[in-house]
């Protein structure tokens, strides 16, 4: 390599490291430094404004076109982020709400006409609709803070219902657009309530359920991630776990394994399961017989001999590491193995 | 540093130098590991709905990303791998009861995870009580695989050395009208704890507004409990308290990063359910002067500084009992012009220094007690969904995302 080559390599990569090394120091260099270096490194553009462009307070120190650059810059931001879905009431929402945190900041005292100037010069086909939406949400959120000092409802329902009596009011039918998730929460939880009663066999359950998260959440519901959570929140069903605990291990397993290899995993998972389920069996019958002989031991002894006793029992039981847990666990008040196994969970 | 940001840079700089104003949001970047959100006290969880770890009011989870969920919930702010990957979840536990038995409940959601999944470790993020619950399952996976299978492991707003809001509960309402400890008296017939009126008026006002609530093997008075500094009654049979699940459960030796956010704010400001609970046990906070333990017996470790009204709790929490190993900085960066251009930047979390590390939790130094560096100006049910408020829980926990990735984890 000849020197020229060596020279422009040299300083082709210490431009890199200085540049990279600039950006990782950016915030904390003054905010005087940016502004000079901000006019040196753009020769054919005006200085920015250093302090972000915050209005208000700062307002005054910025020159008018680089609060024109500012704002070309959020009605970009926006249009990229939101333009695609601004027809429809959620993301309405949530910008009008993303805004608003901004804009209070911004403006603090005229947050509000400034937002709604910005609908007009942003979305302005939509500018009407958006403030008529800023004024619902913020009536919306007032009343959900009046609420929480509320405790005259009688029960978890006469709240929902005069939570979705307000949204209504507000929002007209977009609401069900807005709060779609919650509204598919509801109709799932039904449809659990339902599920809970029944005295279907447990296959039969398995299937009624994928078909309500089918049917609620869509058919892609298995892929949209918080399989976990999807998998095993059947299994928090009373009735599901009495079916669980009316089989044998062997049924059990095969049940437990055709259940989750229809809810989407695979091999591995499934070979990981069972050697989870398969160590949780041990352990709780290791733990069965454990409470058995120490409520045995607690009617021979009280007191520091207990205490001793029941210290050996553990390390005999557990081995050492375990042993350290339980006595912890029971030393507060928690007794691991006094309530049922709840299979899929431990 | 991050090889992205430094490609970020540079394309920002070239384009600077061309003279072209640029309007963008970054996305965090993808966690190495998963992240595991802990709820606090009376927390839940969703499978699709009113999300504890979401968005006010409209309940979208903080890592659900864009990319599976285009329409009508999901958070921009974090990259679509970090859910594709299965790398972001809550696990609902007990409402109400001890960390003992939460967090051993945490460590089995987190075995169910790594089965279904195959990740083998885990980043913790945890609020209120859910910050102990993780020291109990990190320790737990520690024992389980002999080694440690948490990477990060971040607490927000949580009670490590205890409340003196919690003895005050206890104090006022854990006591039948013989004056008699309840967490002493056998249950009722139904199984419930005697004195859990009060306690359930609370956990109304929180459920109504979601779904999914887990109210079953409910144990108000041991949740209570574990929020007291001290073992609350030698008598009771019971060793309880913050000081002794700090003992068995240090954040030492079980995660590779550990951090915590603080949070505190002026008492006129905190959220209407917040200020019903002080006037109802009568009680405001002192939370920021130093003292070993409990010096002054108010159920939390440390003292006040004689002035009850300088942002020195959250409402539940002093901030002389919220930080863990690093203290965390939160920054809101919103729409802002660099040299670069204009754009609208990933707000960012950073480790705050001067405060240094607290190792040892029951331990810590005055400045670490007694510091309102970096404590973030939100109460303490800000920081999760029950708004409103003027914190961005999505790009709050982006950023959350994105510090945990520039950890390693």
């Amino acid at each position: 390599m000849n020197k020229f080559k060596v020279l422009v390599l040299s300083v082709s990569i210490i431009s890199v490291v200085l540049v990279s090394l600039w950006f990782t120091q950016n915030d904390s260099i003054s905010e005087h430094e940016k502004s000079v270096q901000a006019a040196n490194d753009s020769a054919t553009e005006p200085p920015l404004p250093a302090s972000g462009g915050k209005g208000d307070a700062s307002g005054s120190e910025l020159a008018i076109s680089d609060e024109d650059k500012l704002k070309a810059a959020k009605i970009k931001f926006l249009k990229g982020q939101y333009g695609a879905k601004i027809d429809n009431p959620y993301w309405q929402i949530k910008m009008i709400d993303q805004l608003m945190g901004l804009m209070k900041k911004e403006f603090p005292l005229s947050w509000e006409s400034e937002l709604i100037k910005l609908f007009h010069e942003v979305f302005p086909e939509y500018a009407e609709a958006l403030t008529k939406k800023l004024y619902a949400h913020i009536e919306y959120i007032a009343w959900i803070d009046s609420l929480k000092n509320d405790l005259t409802f009688e029960n978890r329902d006469d709240r929902r219902q005069a939570l979705w009596d307000k949204r209504l009011e507000l929002f007209g039918d977009e609401a069900y657009e807005i709060w779609e998730a919650a509204l598919k929460q509801d109709k799932f939880d039904a449809q659990m309530e339902s599920l809970a009663q029944s005295t279907d066999s447990f296959n039969e359950k398995t299937e009624q359920y994928l078909n309500s998260m089918k049917e609620v959440f869509g058919e892609n519901v298995l892929q949209a991630g918080h399989k976990t959570q999807i998998i095993n929140h059947l299994l928090t069903l009373e009735n599901v776990q009495n079916d669980l605990r009316s089989m044998s291990a062997e049924e059990r397993r095969v049940q437990l394994r055709n259940y989750r290899e229809s809810m989407g995993l695979d091999d591995a998972a499934l070979t990981r399961w069972d050697s989870l389920d398969q160590k949780r069996d041990l352990m709780r019958e290791t733990g069965t017989l454990y409470m058995e002989e120490r409520n045995r031991l607690a009617q021979t002894y009280e007191g520091d001999a207990l205490s001793d006793k029941v210290k050996a029992l553990q390390l005999d039981a557990f081995g050492e590491t375990e042993a350290k847990a339980i006595y912890n666990e029971e030393q507060s008040g928690y007794y691991r193995y006094n309530s049922l196994q709840k299979f899929g969970f431990n | 540093m991050k090889i992205n940001k430094i490609l970020s840079a540079l394309a920002f700089s070239s384009i600077g130098l061309l003279g072209t104003s640029m309007a963008q949001a970054e996305v965090a970047d993808e966690t190495q590991y998963p992240v595991i959100f802990a709820h606090g006290m009376s927390g839940w969880d969703s499978i699709a709905g009113y999300h504890y770890f979401g968005e006010d009011g409209y309940g979208t989870f903080v890592g659900d990303a864009c990319s599976f969920f285009e329409l009508n919930g999901c958070n921009d702010w974090i990259s679509n791998g970090q859910q594709s990957n299965n790398k972001a979840e809550a696990f609902q536990v007990t409402s109400f009861n001890n960390s003992e038995a939460r967090g051993e409940e945490l460590y089995n959601h987190v075995l169910n995870f790594m089965a279904t999944t195959g990740h083998t470790k885990v980043n913790f993020v945890g609020h209120s009580q859910g910050g102990m619950d993780i020291r109990k399952a990190a320790s737990r996976l520690k024992d389980n695989f002999n080694e440690p299978r948490v990477g990060a492991m971040i607490s927000i707003s949580s009670p490590h050395r205890g409340t003196s809001y919690a003895k005050r509960i206890v104090d006022l309402y854990a006591r039948n009208a013989d004056d008699e400890f309840c967490g002493a008296l056998p249950p009722t017939a139904e199984g419930s704890d005697p004195c859990l009126e009060f306690v359930d008026d609370i956990a109304n006002v929180l459920f109504d507004f979601v779904t999914g609530a887990n109210t079953a093997n409910n144990d108000a008075i041991a949740g209570a409990l574990q929020l007291i500094y001290d073992d609350y009654d030698a008598n009771d049979g019971v060793v309880t308290g913050a000081k002794a699940f700090n003992q068995n459960y240090p954040s030492e030796g079980v995660a590779g990063y550990v951090g915590s956010l603080i949070t505190a704010q002026d008492d006129n400001n905190l959220s209407p359910l917040l200020g019903l609970i002080g006037t109802a046990v009568s009680h405001n906070a002192d939370g920021d002067g130093y003292c070993v333990d409990d010096c002054n017996g108010d159920g939390a470790a440390g003292q006040g500084d004689g002035n009850v009204y300088d942002m020195d709790d959250d409402g539940l929490v002093p901030i002389n009992s919220q930080q863990m190993g690093y203290r965390l900085q939160y920054t809101p960066d919103d729409f802002t012009c660099r040299w670069y251009g204009c754009w609208n930047p990933l707000d960012t979390i950073s480790q705050v220094s001067s405060t240094g590390y607290v190792a040892d939790l029951n331990s810590p130094s005055s400045i670490q007690m007694t510091s309102h560096e970096a404590v973030l100006d939100q109460d303490h049910l800000d920081v999760v969904s029950l708004g409103p408020d003027d914190l961005d829980e999505e790009e709050f926990y982006a950023a959350i995302f994105d510090f945990i990735h520039g950890q390693g984890y």
